[in-house]
């Protein structure tokens, strides 16, 4: 009897072993990364984030470009920001829900989260470092060892830990408590402005930017007519493949209040802009997504309900969230 | 019964310890290629470094595979110990099958360690990927460098090669690169498919 509830009971740990560190939520579907990093793994992931070491000269970290504040976005900078005062090509996108993505950055280049972090750290216009050289501070500082001790039970710093503690971060960065994840879950409900835009972003948004990530995580070419200063080609650069040109990921609009500049080259700073573009400004060409070949029609009205609606998508206890910010504890112990 | 089985594992261990291995050797012609040598129409390398992974030794007579633990070899010229495959002791074989550089799956597989870190320089940064083959050296004055990688359709580079094994050494041509018609390939595309196949198959066990 005593081996039957046993069994019964590490079975249920096993089928709910996500949901028991509350990561998961309910209403999400499957992801594709697993959530079974330790806490001690997350913290050290945390500590990597948002350390500048990881740059060349020691002023750029992931969170330079990925602020808590504007749901790990980049508020105010249309393109990234590296060493250097360098200026890259592309909108920092913001991160959050990234275990249910495939491939990861705008053109889908990456196509593992534990190998992200290699893209940004050696780009000579972002951190411009070399992964021997981040493993080699890392061992020299005072605070690194202890950490990973703490995570893998030895001092040994290797870029394959490094590595999945900076993924066990970025998996942790989970934004479900919207307004509308809590009408989804039925403890609360849309106003009546609200709900005239639910009704339009379901006949006009829904298709790319699914519920309930607001993302199909698909590649598609929106109707922007290329920067002929940047001329980027989008994920033909990554295939050469004539079908993928001009294409870019369809980004989540969940925080859409705290992610702007809009679209992958920052150029629109406010909803109003977007939701323009998508009435009036399609540029057509071959490559526009067969979802943009009608027109979409909204009406002045009509864009300030979807705006509405669209609002309740931020998740300010993300944004507040302590345990996603700066880990001034251990990387300024000094300081307190 | 019992101590017969004892002395068999014991000489097993003690045979391990000088193991022996098939050698890859990067050649030219007839030569064994050294760094910063010319050959030919004056081709000189200073580097050569490679995946070997998927090591099987096969056994004709029983149609069977040993499969060694290590995942993947990272070979480089300018190291000779890297150029080593062990090979089994218990297990009679008549081939070797190996891919010439990182499947599609292991490409996929996120942060992995050994000889298939990201430290060892071969991997793409920009774009997932490892990069199978590094060749880098001078035709005259002009420098060439072959990055070959690529794991996915239509530019999977990696080759997946079959030999029957004649000798411990297993030597591979590079006067293919002579065939291509441009000194840099750094990315998956055509060309770096074609070239990684005229290596491939240009191995050969004498």
């Amino acid at each position: 009897m005593k081996i039957l509830a046993f069994l019964f009971l590490s079975l249920a740990c096993y089928f709910s072993s996500s949901e028991i560190i509350g990561l998961r939520p309910s209403h999400f579907p499957k992801p594709n990364y697993s959530f079974n990093s330790s806490a001690e793994s997350i913290l050290l992931g945390r500590a990597l984030f948002y350390d500048p070491l990881l740059s060349k000269d020691g002023t750029i970290s992931c969170a330079s470009c990925h602020s808590p504040y504007n749901a790990f976005a980049h508020t105010d900078h249309a393109v990234s920001h590296g060493i250097s005062d360098s200026i890259g090509t592309r909108n920092a996108p913001a991160l959050f829900n990234l275990a249910w993505q495939r491939e990861l950055m705008w053109d889908g280049a990456i196509n593992h989260i534990e190998m992200q972090a290699l893209a940004p750290i050696s780009h000579p216009r972002e951190m411009g470092e070399s992964l021997p050289n981040v493993l080699s501070k890392l061992q020299k500082s005072s605070i690194y060892p202890p950490l990973f001790h703490a995570t893998y039970g030895d001092t040994s710093i290797t870029s394959q830990r490094m590595l999945k503690a900076l993924s066990a971060f970025q998996l942790s960065l989970v934004s479900a408590n919207a307004k509308y994840d809590r009408i989804v879950q039925k403890i609360d409900s849309f106003t009546s402005q609200e709900k005239a835009g639910y009704q339009l972003f379901k006949t006009s948004c829904n298709s790319c930017h699914t519920e309930p990530l607001f993302t199909n995580h698909t590649f598609k070419n929106n109707g922007l007519k290329m920067d002929p200063e940047i001329k980027d080609v989008g994920r033909y650069a990554v295939t050469l493949q004539a079908a993928d040109s001009f294409l870019f990921k369809v980004p989540s609009l969940r925080n859409l209040s705290y992610t702007y500049p809009y679209m992958h080259d920052g150029r629109f700073q406010k909803i109003n802009e977007v939701l323009n573009h998508y009435t009036d400004g399609i540029h057509n060409t071959i490559h526009l997504s067969k979802e943009l070949q009608q027109s979409i029609k909204l009406s002045s009205t009509e864009k300030v309900d979807l705006t509405a609606f669209l609002l309740t998508l931020n998740d300010q206890e993300f944004i507040l969230s302590k345990t996603n910010k700066y880990p001034i504890k251990i990387l300024k112990p000094e300081q307190k | 019964m019992r101590r017969i089985a004892y002395i068999a594992t014991y000489l097993v261990v003690i045979s391990s310890v000088a193991q022996d291995s098939i050698t890859i050797i990067p050649s030219w012609g007839v030569h064994k290629i050294e760094l910063n040598k010319a050959y030919g129409d004056s081709f000189s390398f200073n580097k050569i470094r490679f995946y070997i992974s998927n090591v099987r030794f096969y056994n004709e007579e029983i149609n069977e595979d040993y499969l060694p633990q290590k995942q993947a070899y990272l070979m480089d010229i300018s190291n000779a110990q890297t150029l080593k495959i062990p090979t089994p002791d218990s297990f009679y074989f008549t081939h070797i099958k190996f891919t010439l550089g990182i499947d599609s799956t292991t490409n996929s597989q996120g942060a992995l360690s050994d000889d298939l870190d990201p430290i060892h320089g071969m991997y793409w940064t920009w774009q997932s990927g490892y990069i199978n083959t590094k060749i880098e050296g001078l035709h005259g004055d002009e420098k060439f460098t072959f990055h070959l990688g690529g794991y996915s359709y239509p530019y999977n580079a990696s080759q997946d090669v079959m030999l029957s094994l004649t000798s411990k050494t297993l030597a591979f041509q590079l006067q293919a690169i002579i065939t291509i018609d441009q000194w840099s390939i750094m990315r998956p595309c055509n060309e770096a498919v074609n070239l990684s196949k005229k290596i491939a198959q240009s191995f050969n066990s004498k």
